[in-house]
């Protein structure tokens, strides 16, 4: 509360007044100015207003403080898990509708990463490569016949560091590997055996690993790419 | 089945016994907190408040001599609680767009300015001097008890409040002019905010 520099006489006026000390000329004086003077009228309302006022709010603070001590911890604690629930209760619905949808995408996507074949045939759907089941029968084929078929024909790519290595077949894209490293890339064209052609990618990176990748190739002309612009080469399926 | 009779809960109240207030305000708490919810206050308003505001309107009541007798004392003290509820319903009516105020039966809306007053003045007190509270309290007439605050006196004169300090009269007048002027100063600012 701010101290108010200048004191008012008629504050203390006011005081005698109501304690009935005034003087018979004094209270004259002082009823004269009740009279004409609206400030004194105001000061001497607002007087008696604050002291019913304070009264009525010192009794009742004093109240509170003894309803709140004797609440004590119990209120205190009610008062948190109050406090509480109505946080919880702030969550709207549609919050928790959208905490579903979310809950349910990232089961899909751990479902995905979890399946290795489910991956590879979604990654490979993006990529324009054979799905995994493809491959898969490709791999088993050519290991079968591996022996007796042998190769139609090789190509074996060691200059350059190809990003991007693309077999097609006019604009249809049966095969893109992305890389980022040097490899030494072979690839070759085989007889998968039923008059199916297939071609197969080794992949060694490095020279320490060894990766196969293949697909089933139709009759007709095909182009291999290094860099997906210009042919690095052709060969045709008869 | 209640502990207590309704005689003992009326003294209890004005005696101020832990006891009888604690009994009462757990007799309808989870009630209470339930209602609360139901008018979807519990965002604004902490249930407890409610439970606490209602048994300082209790217990004002009955020391007050202002409790009829006409139902229970819990009873009484779930409908002002109740009450409590619904003011606070139609006062955050708007802030929720809800569409229609909410009836109170039987509501007596008293003085709302008497009201704001209070609610100035009670926002005032905590910055008071301890000096000015303890003038003013005397002048006042009020006397502290092991409950709390109550009228002694409707007034005090500077004489008996000076004995009461150990202090000269015109000391004590001279100090309490000073306090009161402050706290009419602060009680007319508070006023034009509004």
């Amino acid at each position: 509360m701010e101290e108010t520099n200048g004191y008012n006489p008629d504050t203390d006026l006011i005081e005698r007044f109501l304690d009935g000390e005034l003087t018979a000329e004094e209270l004259e004086n002082f009823e004269k100015r009740i009279a004409s003077d609206a400030v004194l009228v105001q000061l001497l309302k607002d007087r008696k207003e604050l002291q019913e006022t304070y009264v009525r709010a010192r009794i009742r603070e004093s109240v509170r403080e003894e309803v709140r001590r004797i609440s004590g911890e119990d209120g205190q604690r009610q008062r948190f898990v109050g406090h509480f629930t109505a946080t919880m209760r702030l969550v709207h619905r549609r919050y928790a509708i959208a905490a579903g949808i979310l809950l349910l995408i990232g089961v899909a996507v751990a479902a995905l990463l979890m399946a290795p074949d489910l991956r590879e045939t979604v990654m490979a759907f993006f990529r324009g490569e054979p799905s995994v089941p493809v491959l898969r029968e490709v791999r088993q084929e050519y290991k079968a016949r591996r022996s007796a078929l042998g190769a139609a024909g090789t190509v074996i790519l060691t200059s350059g560091v190809p990003d991007t290595i693309i077999i097609c077949r006019e604009k249809n894209i049966l095969f893109r590997w992305y890389g980022k490293q040097e490899y030494l890339l072979n690839f070759t064209i085989m007889d998968a055996g039923r008059g199916t052609p297939v071609f197969v990618v080794k992949l060694n990176p490095a020279g320490t690993s060894f990766l196969l990748m293949g697909g089933i190739l139709k009759q007709g002309s095909y182009a291999w790419y290094a860099d997906g612009k210009e042919p690095a080469g052709h060969f045709t399926i008869e | 089945m209640n502990k207590y009779s309704e005689e003992e809960l009326i003294s209890g109240i004005q005696n101020g016994s832990d006891a009888v207030i604690r009994f009462v305000m757990k007799r309808y708490a989870e009630n209470i907190r339930k209602m609360v919810a139901d008018f979807s206050l519990d965002r604004y308003v902490q249930p407890e408040d409610i439970i606490q505001d209602g048994m300082v309107e209790l217990i004002l009541n009955i020391r007050q001599g202002r409790f009829n007798r006409k139902s229970s004392v819990v009873t009484y003290y779930y409908s002002i609680c109740r009450f409590i509820c619904l003011k606070q319903y139609n006062k955050f009516r708007e802030v929720r767009h809800l569409s229609d105020p909410v009836d109170i039966p039987d509501h007596d809306p008293g003085d709302p300015a008497a009201d704001e007053r209070l609610d100035r003045v009670m926002k005032i007190m905590p910055s008071m001097k301890k000096e000015c509270v303890d003038i003013i309290n005397l002048r006042f007439g009020l006397r502290q008890t092991n409950t709390g605050y109550e009228i002694a006196a409707e007034k005090r004169g500077f004489e008996e409040v000076a004995a009461l300090l150990g202090i000269e009269a015109a000391n004590a007048r001279q100090r309490f002019g000073r306090c009161i002027q402050s706290l009419l100063a602060e009680y007319r600012k508070r006023s034009n905010w509004n």
